[in-house]
């Protein structure tokens, strides 16, 4: 647990870095929790995803829990779905989480046009296309550090 | 054994439900309560204000090298020049005073002056561009000096923004060339009030809504009128630098060009004086 929550911190450092470029910047953070997911499915990854989505709200300035929602809903629809995710190639994990992205955009531009704030709408759609392609990557450096690391509790 | 796993996935399904009403109830409450938030205030100073001084270290480090660069007749030539400019402000200000009376006397209806803006806090700006998508800075004055929401922030040649977001060491100003900023300002010369909107694309700002026919001159000083309380009144906004009357519509574009330095500025000023 004290990786993942790691692994979480350095999400967040990222996400920071790339703060300065605004939604263009990929959600780091859910790759992370996605990861997580799909590696060791269980329940308490609900509440990381609500962790997380809590600390790119405050970080962006935005209302707090609507990245949360969105999260937990993400999370929870992959930890349906990790059964067939491990069966298929990261290319394939890789589109599959580019059309999850883009729904979750689209529920993100939704819920600020109901609290009524603007948002970029072009930019969300090229993160979500930038956020799919960083899926190898950390596909495979979080697969080295569960192995190194040997995680496997939840 | 089909009972177990009926029963788990009932228990994530109703985790869910949990987590997303919390998160419900976290938008309403935010909505409703977004000045006294203190969980946003306890996070940003404690977790993510020391992250992003982790971050940016690397980048500091060597732009304080490159700013050591600058030797000591440099900043000698500075003091002279800042002297020079010193006593010339002092004249000045005599003038201000006397010319302030004349206009009180000139006037006999009843005029409203802003008051001297005395009590001022001078604080340094620590990072630009601290909201995505938003022309914005993060200065070094918080709770702790009494920084309110809302508040203005202006520099020695004009209007800079206003606060956003209070923290405890520090907060975040919206400045006014962002698109989402609209202040109510005052044309000086023709006192017709107006509403100076930001460009984010080139940091200039406009005057949205004046039509097409109205008495307008490149060069002329806006200010801010202090309506809605908004702002504090009577500070410098900018000067129109380009009017382009559209034949067929009813609006004209008006360009004004700030007067504070608002890409480059260092200092802001913030007055806790009441209007």
């Amino acid at each position: 647990m004290f990786t993942i929550l790691l692994t979480i911190f350095t999400g967040l450092l990222l996400l920071l870095t790339t703060l300065p470029i605004g939604y263009y910047a990929p959600e780091w953070l859910l790759l992370i929790n996605v990861y997580w997911a799909i590696a060791i499915p269980s329940n308490n990854k609900l509440f990381l995803a609500f962790l997380s989505g809590f600390l790119v709200d405050i970080a962006f300035a935005q209302i707090l829990g609507v990245t949360s929602l969105l999260y937990v809903i993400f999370v929870y629809i992959i930890l349906k779905l990790y059964n067939s995710l491990r069966y298929m190639t990261v290319t394939q994990q890789m589109v599959v989480i580019l059309f999850f992205i883009l729904i979750k955009q689209h529920i993100f531009i939704w819920l600020n046009y109901i609290l009524s704030i603007e948002s970029n709408y072009w930019s969300l759609i090229i993160s979500a296309f930038i956020t799919a392609i960083i899926w190898p990557i950390t596909y495979y450096i979080l697969r080295f550090i569960r192995r190194k690391f040997q995680v496997s509790a939840n | 054994m089909s009972t177990s796993i009926f029963k788990k996935s009932v228990a994530d399904f109703y985790l869910l439900v949990i987590l997303v009403g919390l998160s419900i109830t976290n938008i309403a409450l935010d909505i409703r309560y977004a000045n006294s938030n203190y969980i946003r205030i306890l996070i940003n100073d404690y977790l993510i204000n020391p992250i992003q001084y982790i971050v940016e270290t690397p980048s500091s480090f060597f732009n304080h090298i490159m700013e050591e660069k600058k030797n000591i007749a440099e900043l000698n030539k500075k003091i002279i020049l800042l002297e020079k400019e010193n006593v010339a402000l002092k004249a000045n200000i005599q003038k201000i005073d006397i010319l302030e009376n004349e206009i009180t006397r000139l006037r006999s209806i009843e005029t409203k002056i802003a008051d001297r803006i005395k009590d001022i806090k001078i604080a340094n700006v620590i990072r630009r561009n601290i909201l995505p998508d938003k022309e914005s800075i993060q200065i070094n004055a918080g709770t702790k000096d009494n920084v309110q929401l809302g508040q203005t922030i202006f520099g020695i040649d004009g209007l800079v923004g206003q606060v956003v977001e209070v923290n405890m060491q520090s907060s975040k100003v919206l400045l006014i060339t962002d698109a989402n900023s609209n202040v109510p300002g005052i044309i000086a010369r023709t006192g017709k009030q107006v509403i100076v909107k930001g460009r984010s694309q080139d940091n200039m700002l406009e005057i949205s809504f004046i039509s097409n026919d109205s008495d307008l001159k490149s060069g002329d000083l806006i200010s801010t009128s202090g309506q809605a309380g908004r702002y504090l009144a009577s500070l410098k906004i900018g000067r129109i630098s380009e009017i382009t009357k559209n034949e067929g519509e009813r609006f004209a574009t008006v360009i004004v060009e700030p007067t504070e330095n608002i890409n480059d500025i260092n200092e802001v000023i913030l007055t806790f004086s009441k209007q």
